[in-house]
């Protein structure tokens, strides 16, 4: 009997198989720019609805009291680190698409490099600011 | 697609059938280095706010400069964001409604939330 149309889509392999794959720092550094760019995303829509409501409140002294809080100092952290990763990375995905650094060599060096940078850069950051 | 339906122009072009499609791809790359570019004025922007109370920072922001700097980096970082969370979106949820509704509200989101984060800056700069 021949299969329906729908049983067949079901049927097709789905790739890529992620988790049979051993973490690599490709890969691994592939995904958290995804990661953190959807974070930044909801972070950057967060301050700026935060600072929208704080302008229309008449910059009521309530919106900057939520920066005592320690959860939100740990979100700010988190989010300032994920911007110099996806910055660094970033960089990177610049650079491959002018069509250089495509050797494993070249790509293994790039991304600890870009680990090692986006590390740095968030900790000068909060030593100056 | 068999090669002899396509006219040689067409195939030169490179572009399909609906002529477009490129770019998504390209204005990602162009905001991701306009943004690279103006981390440069954040930084000399929190040099000058560094450590000092929230009136200095109003006022800091009062200048005209970096107003318009706040808003051409806002809107900048709000469309590259669209973008690649509609990259993310087309390539995890394979619900084709979901997907367009998806896009379409993060658009929709974002375009709301410049307009109003452009009015917020205005009303800082005539305070």
């Amino acid at each position: 009997m021949q299969k329906s149309r729908e049983e067949i889509h079901k049927a097709r392999p789905i790739s890529p198989h992620l988790s049979i794959y051993k973490p690599q720092i490709s890969s691994v550094l592939s995904i958290g720019h995804r990661l953190s760019g959807v974070g930044l995303f909801f972070m950057i829509s967060a301050l700026g609805w935060w600072f929208i409501l704080w302008v229309f409140s008449k910059f009521d002294p309530i919106y900057l009291k939520i920066f005592d809080s320690s959860f939100v100092r740990f979100l700010l952290i988190v989010t300032s680190y994920g911007f110099f990763y996806h910055l660094c990375t970033g960089i990177r995905h610049l650079i491959w698409d002018t069509g250089w650094g495509f050797s494993i060599r070249a790509i293994n060096y790039s991304g600890w490099l870009a680990v090692i940078a986006s590390i740095l850069l968030t900790l000068i950051f909060w030593m100056f600011v | 697609m068999k090669s002899e339906y396509r006219s040689d122009l067409s195939k030169a072009k490179n572009l399909g059938a609906a002529g477009s499609g490129s770019h998504h791809w390209w204005h990602q790359r162009l905001t991701a280095i306009i943004i690279s570019l103006m981390i440069l004025w954040v930084i000399s922007f929190f040099g000058d706010i560094s450590k000092s109370n929230i009136t200095t920072v109003v006022s800091h922001l009062q200048k005209p400069f970096n107003i318009v700097m706040l808003l051409i980096l806002f809107f900048t970082v709000m469309y590259h964001a669209v973008l690649g969370m509609q990259v993310v979106i087309e390539d995890y949820i394979s619900c084709r409604a979901s997907r367009f509704v998806l896009v379409v509200g993060i658009q929709i989101f974002a375009i709301i939330t410049v307009i109003f984060f452009a009015f917020a800056a205005f009303y800082v700069m005539i305070l």
